[in-house]
């Protein structure tokens, strides 16, 4: 009976049309959203636009910073020049045509000859910024070397612009990782917890005041659990289908690098989408609200875990570890995020395992609530 | 007034889900708020990290990296192993690991500068590269130092001063130089927030109105069309209303300085002007639905795309210039671009722009309004 019951509802499963929207077209759409926001940023070279700043220099200033400037705007391309007066600078950077204005003075002013003003704090702000600051720390320490021992001055002046990199990179993981993949994590972790709607639907087939199958099913002496394993196991077999579905698209269409351990990841995605059926199928299972009230309880659910798991902003973890961490370790996105990290960063398995595990509890607790809640369920009047 | 009473209680009748989206929603856009500010507000600032340091050189330049090290970040002990190591990186308990080798000091020296340190970043984090570049710079400095010709005991603390300079940043206006009121970060995320609530809420209404039987019925009933549909205007308006109004009171409570500021005063217009919006968007929305799960569903795809590209999540700097011009058809975009020019703002004299935003959001209303309309009469034709 097991597999009749199986392949029907397989069948049925798939045939709505809503369900498998949720399931596998939605995770798409947003992942091609998430591709089209991140662009630039995931094709690990930034592509830094030309910063345009206005350069206002009294008479008499040094040239060192002006110099300084035309080499970053010929050789790096970093910013674009544009020598102008004090007045017409200002007017320049209220219209929003410059992102900055360095005045360089003949006088020593407090803080140094060059000063950069600004109307906000983006970051071609920050860029500029760290432009000036780095010319300061080199004008200073020349100003020391010319005191200290003029001689040397020469030896020094060959060591600006030389690039060296004295670090290398410790040996805790050789996988490079972009800020930006935690967000596609994320969305792993809510395609998952999509399959609330397919977990609510096999609730909804029990509750006999909700629908006429369950009214059927509640009246026939076939045992409830009976019923219930293959409708359980044909909807965790779609929803893994369409998970598997929405992380090949990501991976091979949208080039994203999710790892390189992908039978692991896959056995995640199984894992998340046990525990997201079981979720919708808890929420189903509680009293006999609406369906309707259920289904907004699953959607806000859904959304408020993969929320708090980064997929709208990014650093939750992080954000959550300090003020809350006890959600970290309880909300099914976060650890599913959380593992899909831990098999990508980490050699060992034991920080995956644990997440598993963890997901796994929950999925047994919700599991067995929901059907607590289902079993023996009379009725004296729907 | 039937219309509007069947409106009303079609709306208590689903008042419990819509009120699960309301405070669900509300809470979000509270953390995210929270969460955003705490990263906005690192910017000009020195950024503060926990680096685990394990110096094995007994040299000066050694020592000067580590004593440079502490003056802005915490520094911590390496843990033992590997292992713990890996521990305190995954629960985040230090950001940066770096390790002096025994014989820094003598390579450094020697002018071997190529990979003697050994540094680990929490994979991911963003603020590591930070720390990366500070330590690249005040090696850069020291090696200067020696290479003209000045010992390195001197060398360690002139470039521990120099690495002291800091660039001088000024303000073109006073108003510039604040840092983000925390009001800001909470009418942020309202395009998201009323996109849901807004076509959930008022959908729900309007697809009850849209079955087959009933709207044959309410046609030919005595009550013109013209007052029919007006008391259904009058409904969504109380709606959109209320739901505004929730929010802004929720924004007194938390944030009064900013709401009774001008600022708080062109955040609470440009809300309305997008509520308008987001109310005819789930009109335009409700012409393609027929149950209430396809309503949700539509919901989310288009809060959900409506915020991302119109730089409710992601900043508008990240994206790429064709996504950019796209972005321009979204009102969310023409939202963003308010709430970011009334942060300038210090008197309704200067809000010439704005209102020209608050324009834009307006007319995306009346055109999402005119197409599903649109829409609305070529179903009635084909039905």
């Amino acid at each position: 009976m097991f597999f009749r019951l199986y392949i029907y509802s397989l069948k049925q499963t798939s045939r709505q049309k809503l369900i498998m929207f949720w399931s596998l077209i939605f995770p798409i759409i947003l992942g091609t959203l998430f591709r089209a926001a991140f662009g630039e940023f995931l094709e690990e070279e930034v592509i830094f636009h030309q910063i345009p700043v206005a350069y206002v220099a009294e008479e008499g200033a040094s040239l060192a910073f002006e110099e300084t400037l035309n080499l970053l705007e010929e050789d790096n391309g970093l910013v674009k020049i544009v020598r102008t007066d004090g007045e017409e600078a200002e007017i320049l950077l209220k219209e929003e045509k410059v992102e900055g204005i360095f005045y360089n003075r003949a006088s020593a002013a407090e803080k140094g000859n060059v000063s950069l003003t600004v109307t906000s704090q983006e970051m071609s702000q920050s860029i500029l910024s760290s432009i000036l600051e780095q010319y300061q720390r080199v004008f200073h320490t020349m100003g020391n070397i010319g005191r200290e021992n003029p001689a040397g001055i020469e030896a020094a002046v060959k060591e600006i612009g030389q690039q060296r990199q004295y670090l290398t990179e410790g040996g805790i993981t050789d996988t490079p990782k972009s800020v930006m993949t935690d967000y596609f994590y994320a969305l792993i972790a809510m395609d998952c917890l999509m399959g609330v709607s397919m977990g609510l639907q096999i609730a909804i087939n029990y509750k006999a005041n909700l629908s006429n199958i369950a009214v059927r099913r509640v009246a026939s002496g076939t045992s409830r659990f009976g019923m219930l394993m293959p409708d359980l196991a044909a909807r965790i077999t779609i929803q893994f289908l369409c998970t598997v579905c929405s992380v090949c698209y990501l991976t091979f269409a949208m080039k994203i690098s999710l790892g390189n351990k992908f039978g692991l990841l896959l056995l995640t995605t199984l894992v998340g989408s046990v525990v997201g059926i079981f979720m919708g199928f808890f929420i189903g299972a509680i009293g006999t609200y609406k369906e309707s009230l259920k289904e907004g309880v699953c959607v806000c659910c859904m959304m408020l875990s993969s929320f708090l798991a980064g997929l709208m902003v990014g650093g939750m973890y992080r954000f959550l570890e300090r003020y809350a961490p006890i959600v970290n370790r309880i909300n099914p996105a976060s650890l599913i995020v959380k593992s899909l990290y831990s098999l990508n960063i980490y050699e060992g398995y034991e920080r995956y395992t644990q997440c598993m595990i963890s997901l796994l509890v929950i999925a047994i607790l919700l599991g067995t609530g929901a059907f607590a809640m289902i079993r023996r369920e009379r009725y004296a009047s729907i | 007034m039937q219309v509007f009473k069947v409106f009303c209680k079609v709306l208590s009748k689903h008042k419990s889900s819509i009120l699960i989206y309301i405070v669900i929603y509300l809470m979000i856009s509270l953390i995210m708020s929270r969460s955003i500010q705490q990263t906005g507000e690192l910017k000009f600032t020195k950024v503060s990290l926990k680096i685990a340091v394990e110096n094995q050189d007994q040299g000066e330049v050694g020592k000067g990296l580590v004593a440079f090290l502490e003056k802005n970040n915490k520094i911590k002990e390496v843990p033992a192993d590997q292992e713990a190591i890996k521990d305190a990186m995954y629960y985040q308990e230090i950001d940066y690991v770096l390790v002096v080798p025994g014989n820094f000091t003598e390579q450094f020296l020697l002018g071997k500068t190529e990979g003697i340190l050994e540094g680990t970043a929490v994979p991911g984090s963003s603020t590591a590269s930070l720390i990366e570049n500070e330590i690249q710079q005040y090696l850069n400095t020291v090696n200067m130092y020696l290479k003209a010709g000045i010992d390195a005991d001197r060398a360690v603390t002139l470039s521990s001063e120099d690495m002291e300079q800091q660039a001088a940043v000024e303000f073109l206006e006073e108003s510039d130089a604040q840092s983000l009121p925390a009001g800001f970060y909470f009418f942020q995320y309202i395009p998201y927030v009323f996109l849901v609530i807004m076509i959930l809420g008022l959908g729900m209404v309007m697809n009850t109105f849209r079955d087959k039987e009933l709207a044959a019925r309410n046609k030919c009933s005595a009550m013109s069309f013209f007052q029919q549909n007006l008391q259904f205007i009058l409904g969504c308006i109380l709606f959109t209303l209320g739901v505004f109004l929730f929010f802004m009171i929720t924004a007194f409570c938390l944030y009064s300085d900013y709401m009774f500021s001008v600022k708080g005063l062109l955040s609470a217009v440009n809300a309305l002007a997008f509520s308008v919006c987001a109310a005819s968007v789930a009109w335009f929305c409700v012409q393609f639905v027929r149950s209430a799960p396809e309503l949700s569903m539509m919901s989310n795809v288009i809060s959900l795309s409506f915020s991302f590209l119109g730089g409710v999540f992601v900043p508008m700097d990240l994206m790429s210039d064709g996504v950019k011009q796209a972005s321009k058809f979204i009102p969310s975009y023409w939202y963003m671009i308010a709430n970011q020019e009334i942060q300038k703002v210090e008197s309704l004299a200067e809000t010439g722009g704005i209102y020209q935003s608050f324009l834009i959001v307006l007319l995306f209303a009346l055109a999402f309004f005119s197409v599903g309309l649109l829409v609305n009469r070529m179903k009635l034709r084909t039905a």
